[in-house]
């Protein structure tokens, strides 16, 4: 059986952190601090015919945490053991096989976290279902039928599934050396499915105090009748996205340059960042986005990177202002410089500052600007 | 050094300078919900008293508030006003207890003027330490070029949570003694006091004497209110035993003598920890010093006897205990 596991621990400062609680809850706002962003243990077994990995992870991210992460158990048909299946079939919680960052491991990426688009549309990495993978020569595929509500996501049902539609997810893609020094791979992939736009419940009469004239006492006139109201029916709507990713590795004596990156076109596919509902807005939101990354190796004991990732999750999104419906943006790009030293296989110490540009805040005349919330991250990764 | 830079020149390029911090604003006295802060001085020109033409920058031309009085820790205050058709923001400020100052965009067009006039509603929230008083509230329209008009001043006013009331606002008398307690967190904490008869009063008893039938006991010493009773919360955190300033025309004012012991009983912590609270005995009277009731706040002169801080933690919740825990004690001359 195979043991291994990583802890990822780090210091994060925020330029928007403050000491306040958002109003409404008990959320604080401050982001300057210490956390255990990831701390993962797995254990895997592997025979002739099956396997089972499961992947345990605990983390301080919302305060103490700690529970299964992943539980693949396969099947596969594999008739040469130094290489990857043919066909495998997979079922439990596993990475979607989607795009180039959801399947990549977090303790092998070298940016702290996936691009925006990646974790707007995907929350979390894992959903759970049933997969059918292999790889044949230079070719992979990968199509898996899940409950569509992956780990993280901000509707309440992470990992369960409101509707009975299942969410399929398919990918292939292509791995070569053209040259000796280069390595090139790259892929498609799709995800169609059906959110979930949840309903109400129905609700008794009530009784409202409505303090119109501000003067914290209740007066003749300032109590309304609410009536009962009837349940309302919850609805599905459809949503899809497709990605496409290319990877470049170039091996030179400093070390290897490897150039990737990734675009997405989804319909009302946002679940984490700007979570879409067509339902509720009238309309479908469109998403588009695409990180372009590069990591250069110098020797085996450093690293320099530079991401740009760019995401817009509403197309068409418009803002009212002065009594006119006016084109609004909502894009954010990200710059990502990073350097780091690593002992090879073994640790590694990372740093990342995120030039953050928006329009989250607005100017002093209410038009949208870019919102102070740059960030730095210096993490270290410690692999057992 | 080139390389570094370089790199410095690159950086900055991408994060330097087009940047807008948007802080909550929580600590602000005067803060305005969904609203954008701004550190400095609010755009616009001193009010002046001349009527907007069309052409001229955006303003802010009326104001709808009901009720200009505001207690102090008021939450979500409707501030609704109208500016002129070329206004696309409003920004609003407090000079004096803040050091900068709020933004919310303008809302609809209101056609049933002309011209036309652009609505908005600001819904403010005014802290607990605001000073009672005037406060004048500056207004005023933005449009997207940059231009700011001239200001718009709403005259608010903070009244009291203390025994103090509306005195500073109204000049209406200050009582002529009061024991008050105030406290930090949201728990039901209640002023229990003893009086030299061994009268316990509380916000159960809130009267100082027995009331003749129809009596509501206003005129008479009394605990004004159960702030955050049942844990049902208010956001007072105050409840004040008032000896009221009569006039003439109410009476005689009765003045307090002898010893009172003063308690405060936690009746629920309402799932907090801790409370640290404030016992403030006061005494007024006029600025003549002839003992006659009836004067304005402005003619009186105010004696703080005791001000006593003080803390209960969860577990010395005692509503079964009809005082709690002894605070402090005065005599009254």
């Amino acid at each position: 059986m195979e043991i291994s596991g990583y802890a990822q621990v780090e210091y994060q400062s925020h330029a928007d952190s403050e000491e306040q609680l958002l109003q409404g809850s008990n959320t604080t706002l401050n982001q300057n601090r210490f956390l255990v962003r990831r701390a993962r243990l797995t254990a895997k077994r592997a025979w002739e015919y099956t396997s089972l990995e499961l992947e345990l992870d605990g983390n301080t991210v919302s305060g103490p945490s700690f529970g299964l992460y992943r539980a693949e158990a396969s099947a596969y048909y594999r008739p040469d053991k130094t290489k990857a299946p043919w066909v495998e079939l997979t079922l439990g919680m596993f990475r979607l096989p989607f795009g180039f960052e959801l399947p990549q491991s977090s303790a092998t990426r070298w940016f702290m976290e996936r691009s925006q688009a990646s974790r707007a549309l995907f929350p979390g990495e894992i959903d759970v279902g049933g997969r059918l993978s292999g790889e044949a020569g230079p070719f992979r595929y990968a199509a898996a039928l899940t409950n569509g509500e992956p780990l993280g996501e901000k509707t309440g049902f992470q990992l369960q599934d409101p509707n009975k539609n299942k969410d399929l997810t398919l990918s292939v893609g292509a791995k070569g050396d053209p040259l000796e020094f280069v390595t090139v791979s790259g892929g498609v992939s799709a995800n169609t499915g059906r959110g979930f736009h949840p309903g109400t419940s129905a609700s008794k009469a009530s009784a409202v105090w409505s303090d119109r004239n501000d003067n914290g006492a209740i007066d003749p006139g300032e109590i309304e009748a609410n009536a009962g109201r009837g349940a309302i029916k919850s609805e599905t709507f459809e949503r899809w996205a497709v990605s496409g990713d290319v990877q470049l590795e170039f091996r030179t004596p400093i070390g290897a340059t490897t150039l990737y990156g990734e675009m997405v076109v989804a319909k009302n596919m946002d679940r984490g960042f700007f979570p879409a509902d067509p339902v509720s807005n009238g309309s479908d939101l469109r998403e588009f986005g695409y990180f372009i990354g590069i990591v250069q190796e110098v020797t085996k004991y450093g690293i320099v990177g530079f991401r740009i990732d760019y995401y817009d999750p509403n197309a068409d999104s418009t803002d009212r202002r002065a009594g006119k419906t006016i084109p609004a943006e909502n894009t954010v790009t990200t710059y990502s410089p990073l350097v780091g030293v690593t002992l090879p296989k073994r640790a590694r110490l990372c740093f990342q500052y995120d030039i953050i540009k928006d329009y989250l805040a607005r100017d002093i005349y209410g038009v949208p600007t870019n919102l102070e919330n740059n960030a730095w991250t210096l993490r270290l990764q410690v692999n057992l | 050094m080139r390389v570094a830079l370089g790199l410095l020149a690159f950086g900055c390029a991408l994060g330097c300078g087009d940047e807008q911090s948007n802080p909550s604003g929580v600590g602000e006295p005067f803060r305005v919900q969904r609203a954008q802060y701004f550190d400095g001085t609010m755009p616009g020109t001193p009010p002046e008293m001349t009527s907007w033409e069309p052409g001229d920058p955006p303003r802010v031309i009326d104001m709808m508030v009901t009720g200009v009085q505001v207690q102090q820790g008021t939450g979500a205050k409707k501030l609704p006003g109208r500016a002129s058709e070329n206004s696309y923001s409003i920004g609003l400020s407090a000079p004096g207890v803040s050091a900068g100052w709020w933004m919310i965009g303008a809302g609809d067009l209101d056609t049933s003027v002309e011209p036309p006039r652009v609505t908005f509603t600001a819904l403010a929230d005014f802290s607990h330490t605001l000073r009672p008083g005037p406060l004048p509230v500056l207004l005023v329209g933005l449009d997207r070029q940059g231009n700011a008009g001239v200001q718009f001043r709403e005259p608010l006013c903070v009244t009291s949570t203390g025994p103090e009331k509306d005195a500073a606002c109204n000049g209406t008398p200050l009582p002529a003694a009061s024991i008050s307690l105030s406290w930090d967190t949201n728990v039901d904490l209640d002023l229990v006091v003893q009086t030299p008869d061994g009268r316990l009063v509380s916000p159960k008893n809130p009267a100082l004497h027995d009331l003749d039938k129809g009596d509501t006991g206003e005129l008479s010493p009394h605990i004004d209110r159960d702030s955050n009773a049942n844990c049902v919360f208010d956001g007072v955190r105050t409840e004040n035993l008032i000896w009221p300033t009569l006039t003439e025309e109410q009476g005689e004012t009765e003045r307090p003598s002898g010893l009172y012991q003063v308690y405060a009983n936690l009746f629920d912590p309402c799932g907090q920890q801790t409370v640290r609270f404030h016992v403030k005995i006061t005494t007024s009277e006029p600025a003549g010093g002839d003992g006659a009731g009836g004067g304005s706040g402005e003619d009186q002169v105010q004696h703080v006897l005791k001000d006593q801080a003080g803390q209960l933690i969860a577990t010395q919740a005692s509503p079964a205990d009809p005082k709690g825990m002894f605070v402090t004690e005065v005599t009254f001359p």
